[in-house]
């Protein structure tokens, strides 16, 4: 069934991720980019210690993302595939990451970031990245929850 | 003296400190973080923060839920000295207030666990 979730969120695996919107999308599994999370064997037990029995877990390094994510479109298992940044997300894309959409639900405040929605703050890496995704054709959904409509922020970016 | 965070998704720790402050009295000895419009590693961030008034007797944090935000924030922080004990409930908290000052820190888990059990009833 492929990829049926790409989401960017600094949370990386939270509620949001596993209930919200595993309740309709039901993932066997979540498959986490993150070269911060993946160079520490501790910190991947964390992000993928409490994920339900039915969803397996899996962490890797942005520079692996393009072709896991190649491979994850054309498998039976449903999947959802993390980023951490935008900056993740577009370097898989330039690597050869074929997405059409990527819902960017979780961007929190941090030093140096400007508001945009609740949930999502861009300071000017951010802004290019995102910029740079729908420059490559693809469609950001700007929204935290799948009951949510989808906000149009892009001129704000 | 031994200090508690909590640290829970939006109003949740809030909410279960003014219940407490509302039973209790003044409590001076726990704080609330919420993790709303922070990212799990600015979370992380301020429950250092918080941690840096408590004492050298210990912090325990408590957390809403396993496996999230709270959680994970909790366990980056890397805090020395601390006991992360995850599923508060009000009677825990209570039993936190009460009993810190006697029961010795490295027993204290064991003991808020059991208080907190004892408050889940199913009839």
């Amino acid at each position: 069934m492929s990829i049926v979730l790409t989401r960017i969120d600094d949370r990386l695996v939270h509620g949001q991720v596993t209930e919200g919107w595993g309740k309709s999308l039901k993932p066997d599994r979540i498959v986490v980019v993150s070269d911060t999370v993946a160079c520490s064997e501790w910190e991947k037990e964390l992000c993928i210690a409490a994920l339900p029995e039915t969803i397996r877990g899996e962490v890797i390094p942005v520079s692996d993302a393009a072709p896991v994510i190649n491979r994850l479109a054309a498998e039976r298992d449903r999947s959802y595939v993390l980023f951490e940044s935008p900056a993740d997300a577009y370097r898989a894309v330039r690597d050869g990451a074929r997405l059409t959409v990527i819902n960017v639900g979780g961007m929190h405040s941090m030093k140096g970031k400007r508001r945009i929605l609740d949930y999502i703050y861009v300071n000017d890496t951010d802004s290019e990245c995102l910029k740079g995704l729908l420059a490559s054709g693809i469609t950001l959904d700007f929204r935290d929850l799948p009951e949510h409509e989808s906000v149009d922020v892009i001129e704000r970016l | 003296m031994i200090y508690g965070i909590i640290v829970s998704h939006r109003n949740v720790g809030h909410g279960i400190l003014n219940a407490l402050v509302g039973m209790y009295g003044d409590v001076d000895c726990l704080v609330s973080l919420s993790n709303e419009g922070l990212s799990t590693n600015e979370l992380a961030d301020n429950i250092r923060e918080a941690a840096r008034f408590a004492g050298e007797e210990g912090v325990c944090v408590f957390v809403d839920a396993y496996g999230g935000s709270c959680w994970r924030a909790s366990k980056l922080a890397r805090l020395r000295n601390a006991h992360v004990i995850t599923g508060f409930n009000l009677p825990m908290l209570l039993s936190f207030v009460t009993k810190r000052a006697t029961v010795p820190f490295g027993e204290l888990p064991a003991v808020l666990e059991t208080d907190g059990k004892r408050g889940i009833r199913v009839e």
